[in-house]
């Protein structure tokens, strides 16, 4: 019987510099080392198989990289998780391990949204207020057309993909936010974008050229969140989310 | 450490592939500083990608490494956008395992691959802060030492090194360690120059400074004098038995998309095929072969290791390995696993072709034969061991096999290349499309047909052959692919400039390496990067240095000239050389010593290392029982 395994990982130090896609061959060579049965892809070129939610920029901590696996024959999560973790590179943890129905939509297509810890430098003499006041004017707007990524001319509203944002820290010319943004097939919004578009809002006081970007969980449809972290300080928003 | 903290991750988010450059890649070794007695620092000029591509920087990494009185860490070129924020914010290059400034380490080993990182090794010395020159450097500085093949004619940089390494490095390495460690322990005796006596009485070290050189008045090298108490000539070093040579089984995985992502098996070394043209074939003798039960349970270890997918048989012509049935065989049991077996290139015959069908069931992958020249008699003339009828026959029986992508190596420039030859090579080509034509293939045909330029080397029979000149050079270039502009055919060709340079680097001697210096001081560096080379800078180089660069590169040599590199040994027999290269002229054949009777090329009896042919269905051959009777 196979078996569908879906883990929750974390992307720490170093690890941070990896792309998505040496993500990928990382954990392919990591199941091999690991001797973990996993499915194999038809076709010529064999691959293991298994997804990955969502990319990262480059540099970007997180502790929530969701994977699934497509196991061959029975493994207890546990023994998964404990096989994983024992040949996976340094930086990369096994965080939790759930089994999950092995039909179903993918995983790709069940991730909602995600919640970052985001910090930059910014000018010493930015005032918290000034920056609170920011957050509240761009969050009363009804719709905020940002340029589409690769797309000259056109436009996206980022309003309904952007949940809340808190401020976490604002010392010594450094600023962290909180921020949860919709991700996935209803729409992406990128922490940066976020930054760039609170910046402009305070005479281009934040620095965007070194954006610090830690996602702190992603929320998938239909799951409970588990982390420790509480996912969201405003919980209703993600019901609504569901709604749409 | 240069740099760390939030300063070190701006830096990496300022570059591209910042994974070049984190050094904590699975496997990689990371020792206490304070623990070992001597650092040393593996260089390659070249940036991380190809560095890690290189079997050899693996298998020192792992012999130093094995030590526990030595760390040895890799230093690797920085890209070029990585270099500019270092020299902003003057950070100096550094190890990658620890960020450790290079110029800490006791001993810097640079391996020269190809001359094309010539002016990188400059880069790096000077993005380190260490003197160019060897004669300027303190005691303070490191050793800077040179390995790999371009020591075997290394004069062109030999003044920016203290010793050159030549041969095969796993035991001469080991002796380079000890001869340090025992100077540096006894107080250093003599300084530098103490240390340079010392390494030089080692086997297979050559120390620059202690030969000095002659030149005549047309420039022609006269004569190259050892110092006192110091060999004429100075023999490279073989490991005698792979079976029981170490071997990295633990081997670094890079976190990025390297050249070559895989297991890499070293089935032999050293090739007894004899192509006139191929500098490896006659510099890395004898063949030395590792046995098939060796090299399985090295792949399980390296798959178990690292988690690859595909396994390479590496050498120098691996459908040559005597063992190679046998090996494939047992390499099938990871087939299930989805691991596959790759050969790079394979010999253009029925038997090397059921070989890469044997691995096709794994992984389909595409097919590569290097017919080098297009018509029999240039084939004759450089011993490549190709014939037209058993050629087509293997790639009829290519495209039987489904097949339909086919890459085929050409040289443009060998000795004696006529009009009529690059015609045979436009036939040759129309003839592998009428077969796939003529079996009436569905799938439409991919032929890649690549020629590079000949570059004549030190110690091989060409030795004395000029290149032909730069503008001939791309004549003959343009006249192909103007020919060979046909539907399915994709032609692609060596840049010339920079095989011009080559050839001019290769059999240069050392005031060469002024112009090296010149060029990088204008800019040169990443010069196998067709995005970054540029011939100009190379030629106000040897123009500074008052040197023409086609008095190395096409001028013919007489037999009685005194070469740079005579006294460099490789074991072959100079009688030898000589008698290939007129057999060349006469379109004689030499046959394979595997095969046939031994030709005396001196090697195996010079070095006191015989050949080693491990598998059970060897060819037989009578190795070095003495000199053959030659055929005039
Ligand atoms: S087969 Fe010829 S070209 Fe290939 S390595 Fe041997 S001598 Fe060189």
């Amino acid at each position: 019987m196979a078996q569908r395994i879906r883990a929750r990982l974390r992307k720490l130090h170093d690890a941070r510099f990896m792309s998505h896609l040496d993500l990928r061959r990382a954990l392919e060579r990591a199941l091999r080392r690991a001797g973990i049965p996993v499915a194999l892809t038809q076709g010529f070129n064999p691959h293991p198989r298994f997804s990955l939610a969502t990319a990262l920029p480059v540099g970007a901590g997180s502790d929530a990289e969701y994977a699934e696996f497509f196991l061959e024959g029975r493994l207890g999560p546990l023994e998964f998780a404990k096989a994983l973790s024992g040949s996976l590179p340094p930086g990369i943890e096994v965080a939790e391990v759930m089994e999950v129905p092995e039909m179903g939509p993918s995983l790709e297509a069940q991730v909602r949204a995600a919640s970052y810890r985001v910090s930059a430098r910014c000018d010493e003499t930015l005032a918290p207020v000034a920056l609170e006041k920011a957050i509240e004017d761009l969050l009363s707007m009804d719709t905020i057309p940002v340029r589409k990524r690769g797309k000259e001319g056109r436009t996206h509203d980022a309003r309904p993909l952007m949940h809340s944002l808190e401020v976490l820290s604002l010392d010594g010319g450094e600023v962290t936010i909180r921020m949860v943004l919709g991700v996935g097939p209803q729409g992406t919004l990128r922490p940066k974008e976020v930054m760039s578009l609170l910046s402009s809002r305070l005479e281009d006081r934040i620095d965007l050229g070194h954006i610090d970007v830690h996602r702190e969980d992603l929320l998938l449809k239909g799951s409970p969140c588990k982390s420790q972290r509480s996912f969201c300080s405003k919980p209703h928003l993600m019901d609504a989310y569901e709604e749409r | 450490m240069v740099i760390q903290g939030h300063d070190r991750d701006r830096l990496l988010l300022s570059v591209t592939k910042p994974t070049r450059y984190l050094g904590n890649e699975l496997n990689s070794v990371h020792k206490d500083p304070a623990s070992v007695q001597v650092r040393f620092a593996l260089a390659f000029p070249d940036v991380y990608e190809v560095a890690m591509s290189h079997l050899g920087t693996h298998i020192l990494y792992h012999v130093l490494n094995s030590r526990p009185d030595v760390y040895a860490e890799r230093v690797f070129a920085p890209w070029v956008d990585m270099e500019e924020r270092m020299r902003e914010a003057s950070i100096p290059l550094f190890s990658l395992e620890s960020w450790t400034k290079a110029r800490e380490f006791d001993v810097i080993g640079f391996s020269l691959q190809y001359e094309m990182g010539y002016a990188n090794v400059l880069n790096m010395l000077d993005l380190a802060g260490i003197p160019l020159l060897a004669s300027e450097r303190a005691n303070t500085d490191p050793l800077i030492l040179a390995g790999g093949p371009c020591t075997l004619n290394g004069e062109p940089m030999v003044p920016f090194f203290d010793a050159m390494a030549l041969g095969e490095g796993e035991g001469l390495v080991l002796d380079l360690v000890d001869a340090y460690l025992s100077w540096k322990q006894s107080g250093r005796p003599g300084g530098r120059r103490g240390l340079l006596s010392d390494l030089a009485a080692i086997d297979g070290v050559y120390v620059p400074s202690m030969y000095r050189v002659g030149y005549c008045k047309d420039g022609r090298v006269s004569s190259i004098e050892p110092g006192e108490g110091l060999p004429r000539t100075v023999r490279k070093r073989v490991v005698e038995d792979l079976d029981i040579a170490p071997f990295p089984l633990y081997p670094i995985v890079p976190n990025m998309d390297v050249v070559h992502d895989r297991v890499v098996l070293e089935v032999f070394r050293g090739c007894t095929r004899g192509c006139r043209f191929c500098h490896a074939g006659f510099t890395c003798r004898p063949v030395r072969e590792r046995s098939p039960e060796t090299l399985l349970d090295q792949a399980r270890r390296i798959l178990a290791a690292t988690g690859h997918d595909e396994i390479s048989l590496s050498s120098l012509s691996s459908t040559d390995y005597s063992g190679i049935k046998t090996l494939l065989d047992l390499l099938g049991e990871f087939e299930a696993k989805g691991v596959g077996v790759s050969l790079p290139s394979i010999r253009a015959d029925a038997f090397s072709l059921s070989l890469a069908e044997q691995v096709r069931r794994v992984r389909k992958s595409g097919l590569t034969l290097a017919p080098e020249a297009g018509s029999q008699r240039l084939r004759d003339v450089i011993n490549k061991d190709v014939v037209e009828a058993d050629f087509l026959e293997a790639v009829a029986q290519a495209f039987q096999s489904g097949w339909n992508s086919l890459k085929l190596y050409f040289m443009v420039g060998l000795p004696t290349e006529t009009g009529e030859d690059l015609d045979a090579m436009v036939d040759l080509v129309k003839r592998v499309r009428e077969i796939h034509r003529a079996q009436g293939q569905k799938d439409r045909l991919r032929l890649t047909v690549s020629a590079s330029v000949f570059v004549p080397k030190a110690h091989t029979p060409f030795q004395w052959e000029g290149q032909i000149p730069l503008d001939e050079v791309k004549r003959r270039q343009e006249h192909l692919a103007r020919r060979l502009r046909m539907p399915g055919v994709k032609f692609s060709w060596h840049d010339a400039e920079v095989s011009f340079l080559e050839a001019a680097l290769s059999r240069g001697d050392r005031r060469v390496a002024r112009a090296v210096e010149g060029a990088w001081r204008r800019g040169a560096r990443f010069d196998a990067w067709t995005e970054h080379f540029r011939l100009d800078r190379w030629l106000e180089g040897f123009e500074e240095a008052g040197l023409d660069p086609a008095f190395f590169a096409n001028r013919p040599r007489h037999y009685d000239e005194v070469f740079p590199w005579d006294h460099i040994d490789v074991g072959l027999s100079e009688e030898f050389l000589m008698r290939e290269h007129r057999r060349a002229m006469e379109g004689q054949k030499t046959s394979d010593c595997r095969e046939e009777p031994c030709k005396s090329c001196g090697v195996c009896l010079e070095l006191g290392v015989p050949m080693d042919i491990k598998g059970g269905e060897s060819t037989g051959g009578s190795a070095h029982q003495g000199p053959a009777e030659e055929t005039p």
